[in-house]
């Protein structure tokens, strides 16, 4: 299986000393007024952009990431697992917003705090959720869902099948073609751009790689 | 700021949209652009849209979406279609966003859904009092 190199924090985010603060004041006003009210500290990574880290009232660790195009301030894509002064994390949740990306940064187990460099000395951070609620969420290593009409039954089997290995990409998204896993890529972009040029307009699935996907509510909204 | 008026019709407040198939897709010249009736759902934590609908125009299909029953009763599955839409329609200036749309026949005889995972990106005034809905984004 090909791994396609991950983009996002690079090997320099991890070392005691590669952290540092930074000023608000190169940030629209929006943003700098959030940074003024938040705690916040920045990774540079190893592809020249830079992370934000900000600490939200409740203890969950956001990240505001900006493009090393340096043009607008947009998301920087997910799926990264890195560590902050040797603490694990990963990159779990993205929305994308209209000039700013956020990204919600966890703690994988166990609920252990996130060292936050450049944080005021003595203030404590409450523990990160870090298990998802089970009800929730459709475990897929279950197998393919029953009932499912869709046109990619054939590669969500390959894909539940080798689960535990794709796990091992966890946050990426796989490329899987019938009964072939194609590749596993940082971005869906990526995945997408690779599956038009090997195939072109055929269905494949890119799917983000977990355990545990969240289930949708629709309440009466479909028939 | 982008900012949209409309009114609250007896099935909700609608308002058209424009869709379109991914970038990847839009630069090998697949697929279409068209301008929808979506209803604005705060119920639905997804947006959907009429899975006939998503292939005429040309989106492709994506991942499995597991959906929760109301009530007893066991999840579903469906498919989804990556998508990009602007919420002032095809000719307006808005930015276009991206969202996984699950396909699946609304409720309601639109078009499509906008659930809360677009919603939360906008601010949402409703008047009920006027019948009115401002949408700020």
């Amino acid at each position: 299986m090909a791994n396609h190199g991950k983009s996002g924090l690079g090997p320099a985010a991890g070392r005691p000393g590669a952290a540092r603060k930074r000023g608000y004041r190169r940030y629209p006003p929006s943003l700098a007024k959030l940074m003024r009210v938040l705690n916040y500290t920045a990774i540079e990574t190893s592809e020249g952009a830079t992370h934000k880290l900000i600490k939200l009232p409740g203890g969950r660790l956001w990240t505001i990431a900006r493009t090393s195009e340096g043009a607008t301030h947009k998301l920087v894509k997910s799926g990264v697992a890195e560590t902050i002064e040797g603490r694990p994390v990963r990159l779990v949740t993205v929305t994308e917003g209209r000039s700013l990306g956020f990204a919600l940064l966890r703690v994988p187990s166990g609920g252990r705090q996130a060292e936050v460099p450049g944080r005021d000395a003595g203030e404590e951070m409450s523990p990160v959720p870090a298990t998802p609620d089970r009800s929730q969420s459709y475990d897929w290593s279950r197998g393919v869902p029953a009932g499912y009409a869709g046109a990619l039954s054939e590669e969500l089997a390959v894909y539940a099948a080798n689960l535990d290995r794709l796990l091992e990409n966890e946050g990426d998204y796989v490329l899987i073609r019938k009964s072939e896993i194609c590749g596993v890529f940082p971005e869906r972009g990526d995945a997408e751009e690779e599956g038009l040029r090997r195939f072109g307009d055929v269905p494949v699935l890119i799917k983000r790689i977990a355990r545990h996907q969240p289930l949708v509510f629709l309440g009466g909204a479909a028939r | 700021m982008g900012r949209i008026e409309t009114t609250l019709q007896p099935l909700g407040p609608l308002l058209q949209v424009g869709l379109r198939t991914t970038a990847a897709r839009e630069r090998r010249g697949l697929g279409e652009s068209r301008d929808v009736t979506a209803m604005i759902d705060t119920g639905a934590s997804s947006s959907i849209i009429v899975p006939a609908l998503a292939r005429r125009i040309g989106l492709s299909e994506g991942d499995a979406a597991i959906i929760r029953p109301v009530g007893e009763g066991q999840a579903i599955s469906a498919p989804t279609f990556p998508a990009r839409i602007r919420l002032d329609g095809l000719t307006g200036k808005g930015e276009w966003l991206e969202l996984d749309l699950i396909g699946i026949q609304p409720a309601s005889p639109v078009d499509m859904l906008i659930g809360r995972e677009l919603i939360g990106k906008l601010t949402l005034i409703i008047d009920g009092v006027q019948g009115k809905v401002l949408i700020l984004y």
